[in-house]
């Protein structure tokens, strides 16, 4: 048993070793996990007085680093703090590989959690997962080295998380009857302030639609797991999950979720084969 | 060190594989401790599934109207015009206003259909709503009465159903 336990450990080791992430895709990813915050913290700007003071109704702030924003002291202040978090996160955009300023920024996106705690979504809490993994990914690790294996680890982590997230989306679809036989999209393309019927095509209301759609849905949601760990299948899943959350963010008013998953998709992306392609294009 | 990262990494996508199993679990495991623990984990992750609860796909609206200055404003949506918003000018400010109001007054129309308007009213839910609603939707003056309608729509026939109305003073 001992024994057993010991290969699988060792197998999964040499896995872990050998999964290659090129730092390309670390550098986009953690470029684009920090612009999207930083863009959502300007965006709920003119909002802020409003938030801040529903947070306090709600959070008595402590000195711990996520809750300092809300302490008394900062009553008065939190636009020179919001101003200072999004110049935190601004420069931490170009200075990814400092530690202390991925720690920084996770901070400030709990300040941001906390401060819009009832009007967060699944995207708000993928984006801090997001940026909290990243506190221990870097950029230009050396091969065979810890610092090498731990980004690997991280990364794999992300990437069973991202994939877990569409299987336990497809199977909570699965064992409910009004997914089965589609009468959920006759709720959700009516369902007020998420629909936008201003983008939702009037074909695609009718019943044998809905059944389509429905289906589709839940058949993506199992194959991208699968299919995007094999190379010819990747470039066309990914092609569809781009189209499909933009199609959730626009049609569902759900913007910074779709954002965030599209984000996600670049633990996956496949820069080196771009690169190539470019750089044949130049030589010839 | 290595043996460490590895065996830290094997944990965690052994539970990622038990969580993903979850929903096909046997009742007793559901009913158990472990169920709690489980939902906790899901929700601080972010793992849900959008709509796939029936409330999640229900349609609901709000209304509000202030008594001040010896008579009855008129009747205001509460989510209405910042969706619209929204929808307008791509305001996400706007977008993620609605979404705490719409929260907020979920919130308050759920106990009170659970407990009843009186243990509402006594509710730390209802003193967070009623706070966000004077400062946000009344420039942050008590009125000396409001009205709130809670509805729930109809998709099939584009209708609101009244779900919860009380006239109190705050």
């Amino acid at each position: 048993m001992n024994n057993f336990i010991r290969d699988i450990l060792t197998g999964f080791q040499t896995g872990i070793e050998k999964h290659n992430f090129p730092d390309t895709n670390i550098k986009w990813f953690k470029c684009c996990t920090y612009l999207l915050l930083l863009l959502k913290m300007l965006f709920i700007w003119p909002e802020l007085s409003m938030f801040y003071r529903h947070a306090l109704s709600v959070t008595s702030g402590s000195l711990m680093p996520h809750e300092l924003f809300f302490l008394p002291l900062f009553k008065d202040s939190y636009h020179f703090y919001w101003l200072a978090a999004c110049i935190v996160v601004g420069v931490s955009i170009f200075y990814r590989r400092f530690i202390l300023l991925s720690i920084a920024v996770f901070v400030i996106t709990m300040n941001y959690f906390l401060l819009a705690n009832k009007a967060i979504n699944t995207g708000d809490k993928l984006l801090n997962f997001f940026i909290f993994m990243s506190i221990f990914v870097q950029e230009g690790s050396l091969k065979n080295g810890i610092r090498k294996m731990i980004n690997n680890a991280v990364l794999i982590v992300l990437q069973v998380h991202f994939c877990l997230l569409y299987v336990i989306n497809a199977f909570g679809k699965i064992i409910n009857p009004f997914w089965r036989d589609g009468s959920s999209f006759n709720s959700i393309w009516h369902l007020s302030y998420y629909a936008n019927p201003n983008l939702i095509p009037h074909w695609l209301l009718n019943p044998k639609l809905y059944f389509i759609t429905a289906w589709v849905v839940i058949i993506f949601e199992l194959i991208f797991p699968v299919l995007i760990w094999f190379r010819p299948f990747k470039k066309p899943v990914l092609i569809a999950g781009i189209l499909f959350h933009i199609g959730i963010a626009a049609s569902l008013s759900l913007p910074d979720f779709g954002v965030t998953m599209i984000i996600g998709y670049l633990l996956f992306f496949d820069f080196k084969q771009i690169y190539t392609k470019a750089n044949t294009q130049i030589t010839v | 060190m290595k043996r460490l990262i590895t065996v830290i990494t094997c944990c965690i996508v052994v539970g990622y594989i038990f969580l993903a199993l979850y929903p096909f679990a046997p009742t007793y495991i559901k009913n158990s401790h472990v169920s709690g623990m489980t939902n906790k984990v899901k929700k601080i992750l972010g793992l849900g599934a959008l709509f796939d609860r029936p409330n999640t796909l229900i349609g609901k609206s709000a209304t509000y109207r202030f008594y001040q200055n010896g008579k009855w404003q008129p009747k205001q949506q509460l989510l209405e015009p910042l969706f619209e918003d929204y929808k307008l000018s791509g305001n996400i400010a706007a977008l993620k206003h609605c979404r705490l109001d719409g929260n907020l007054v979920w919130n308050i129309a759920y106990i009170a259909n659970l407990d009843g308007v009186e243990k509402m009213r006594h509710s730390k839910e209802y003193a967070e709503f009623l706070d966000h609603l004077i400062y946000r939707h009344n420039h942050n003056i008590k009125p000396d009465s409001l009205e709130i309608s809670y509805y729930t729509k109809n998709f099939e026939t584009d209708s609101l159903d009244l779900s919860l109305t009380f006239k109190v003073k705050p």
